[in-house]
């Protein structure tokens, strides 16, 4: 198929248009999603403690959660509580609940001593929040347009490449100008990761905008404002009240003993306890059953032990179906290890798309840059190199910040997202952003890449070590890749040299790297 | 036309494709389920499904829109009946 050359131009523009203007979030939503499928992996480098095994079977656990248990509820204890169980990346019990003032408050518990520890860092699911803007005022309603904006971005795309997809699957051309040479780079990683991004965007924008706007809304228009039954037509009724009855702790092995008969083919995970001390108490033990694309089980146990609802995975109705799809889809849940590697390189080939696309579009506008452009032009280059500092920054504070920090977890944020905000104006202020960008980038590879180093020097072990935690030793791999990948990068936009004010007002050429 | 009139009337065809266009077609998602006549879940699937074709294609419809008056007007009908349905099903 063959487009007429004003169809291909108004393409091109929204193609490149809706691109530049996404840019900014889009490298750094594909970053940090990259980081958030090994967000459980990450555990045991954000919490060192994780990384020594315990002798503790899950009796054992389960024993030492219930002494706990048995000592606060109905005393000073949480009425909500959330228990994560022992998994091969986390050997110990993760708790957390809310204080009286609404404030969120985790604690490691030793299942084999009992001994209890503040959480020092809750980075891993703290990315995984940011990668859907979930922590902004309005973030996820941000992050589902700009998943359709991506969607917009990979059909315009498909469009254009109609046609010429065997030609510029394996044509590179790096001592071309130097336009040629990135406009071939962003065809070939567009090409090979179309399939993965419209999935990505796709099941994105089914995520967000559920969540920020569809189940909001649509409890009143699809269920005529009955909150119960919307909830439980996606297969999380809304539990019982408290009676005001006072009542013991939950037996927790009876609560397992009871979710594993509902669902013995589920690995079960989590309890989320609710009206604890309370008569009306009850339990929702929270699982992962791999079936195909439905993954997520819930058996709810009251604190007598009867089983009051079970979820199978994918949930009772077809919506349920759809948005746990979508969920699994996006997360790459429905394989192993392999998947998410794949997954994780495609996610930087996407990023790495998205940065070459917005190179070749300021190539393109150099020659004729009006206010807007400068403006757009510099917003984007600070929000692609802002987003490989802030994770560097995040990182190096997890490991720089004191252990006996107050709210220790908050401040990693707000570094996080302080040096995301500075790096951006600083492209906004600085002469030149090409310059500010390519240091962003570089300083957060180094960064990145000696962060192995530091670790080991700080808990005095030795560094790339197999023999010890497996997780520190891939953690440790990953940073290191990832620091040279963005040291390359920087080196890479180095190489574009000044263009000649000489053709400053020249008219624009017909694209290079469109020609034959 | 003046320079001046084109570029007016161009930012105000951009912005009825960038904001008016994606921002009726999500009230019009989220009013969809009150008028399709099925169960509430098949409603809310509806409505799930709906929601991302037309918000990828409003802009476009926008843009291909004969004038920007005329891509005004249709991004204030389809809001204006979608806001009706919600003001009635909505407290």
């Amino acid at each position: 198929m063959k487009l007429g050359s004003g169809t291909y131009r108004i393409l091109w523009e929204a193609h490149a248009w809706a691109g530049a203007v996404a840019s900014v979030l889009l490298v750094g939503m594909f970053l940090l999603g990259v980081v958030s499928l090994f967000r459980h992996e990450l555990m045991p480098w954000q919490e060192p403690r994780l990384r020594t095994p315990v002798a503790a079977d899950e009796a054992r656990a389960l024993d030492t959660l219930q002494q706990w248990l048995d000592a606060r509820v109905g005393k000073d204890g949480p009425s909500q509580l959330d228990v994560d169980l022992p998994a091969p990346y986390s050997p110990w019990l993760r708790l957390e609940w809310k204080e009286r003032g609404g404030e969120k408050t985790a604690v490691w518990v030793n299942p084999l001593s009992g001994e209890q520890a503040p959480e020092r860092s809750d980075l891993g699911y703290f990315l995984f929040l940011v990668h859907f803007l979930y922590p902004l005022p309005g973030g996820m309603l941000i992050a589902g347009l700009v998943a359709i904006v991506l969607l917009l971005v990979v059909g315009t795309g498909l469009v254009i490449q109609l046609g010429r997809f065997r030609k510029d699957w394996v044509r590179f051309r790096p001592r071309e100008a130097l336009r040629t040479a990135w406009g071939d780079l962003h065809k070939v990683l567009g090409s090979v990761g179309l399939p993965y991004q419209a999935v990505i965007a796709w099941t994105a924008a089914i995520i967000c905008l559920n969540s920020a706007v569809l189940q909001p809304v649509v409890v009143r228009t699809a269920f005529d404002g009955d909150v119960d039954a919307g909830l439980k037509s996606i297969g999380y009724p809304r539990g019982a009240k408290p009676s005001k009855q006072p009542a013991e702790a939950p037996r927790v092995a009876t609560v397992l003993a009871r979710a594993r008969e509902a669902l013995p083919d589920a690995r079960h995970y989590r309890f989320s306890m609710r009206n604890l001390g309370d008569a009306q108490a009850y339990v929702d033990v929270r699982g992962y059953a791999r079936q195909g694309l439905h993954e997520f089980t819930t058996v709810r146990v009251s604190g007598k032990g009867e089983v009051l609802h079970v979820r199978q995975a994918g949930g009772p109705g077809a919506t349920a179906r759809l948005i746990e799809s979508a969920y699994v889809l996006h997360s790459g849940l429905y394989a192993g290890m392999g998947l998410r590697l794949t997954y994780a390189l495609l996610g930087i080939f996407s990023a790495l798309c998205v940065l070459t696309g917005n190179l070749i579009w300021l190539e393109r506008r150099a020659r004729d840059m009006r206010r807007v452009d400068v403006l757009l032009a510099r917003f984007t280059a600070g929000g692609c190199g802002a987003a490989a500092f802030a994770l560097a920054a995040v990182f190096l504070a997890n490991q720089l910040l004191p252990d006996t920090l107050t709210r220790r977890a908050d401040w990693e944020h707000t570094i996080f997202f302080g040096s995301w905000c500075a790096c951006v104006l600083g492209a906004l202020l600085f002469p030149r952003p090409k310059v500010w960008s390519r240091w962003s980038l570089a300083i957060s590879g180094g960064i990145l890449f000696l962060l192995p180093w530091l670790d080991s020097w700080r808990n005095a072990r030795r560094v790339f070590d197999p023999a010890g935690s497996p997780y520190v030793f891939c953690v440790e791999l990953g940073l290191a890749l990832l620091g040279v990948l963005f040291l390359v990068s920087a080196w890479a936009i180095g190489r574009i040299v000044p263009r000649d004010p000489r053709d400053a007002r020249a008219p624009a050429p017909v694209l290079a790297h469109e020609s034959p | 036309m003046s320079a001046r009139t084109r570029r007016q009337r161009g930012v105000s065809w951009l912005l009825a494709a960038v904001l008016g266009a994606p921002l009726a077609a999500l009230l019009v998602s989220v009013a969809l389920p009150a008028v399709v006549p099925a169960s509430s879940d098949v409603r809310y699937l509806v409505a799930c499904i709906v929601v991302i074709p037309l918000m990828a294609a409003a802009p476009c419809m926008a843009l291909l829109a004969r004038s920007a008056a005329r891509a005004w007007a249709g991004v204030l009908v389809a809001s204006g009946a979608a806001l009706l349905v919600l003001w009635r099903c909505l407290p």
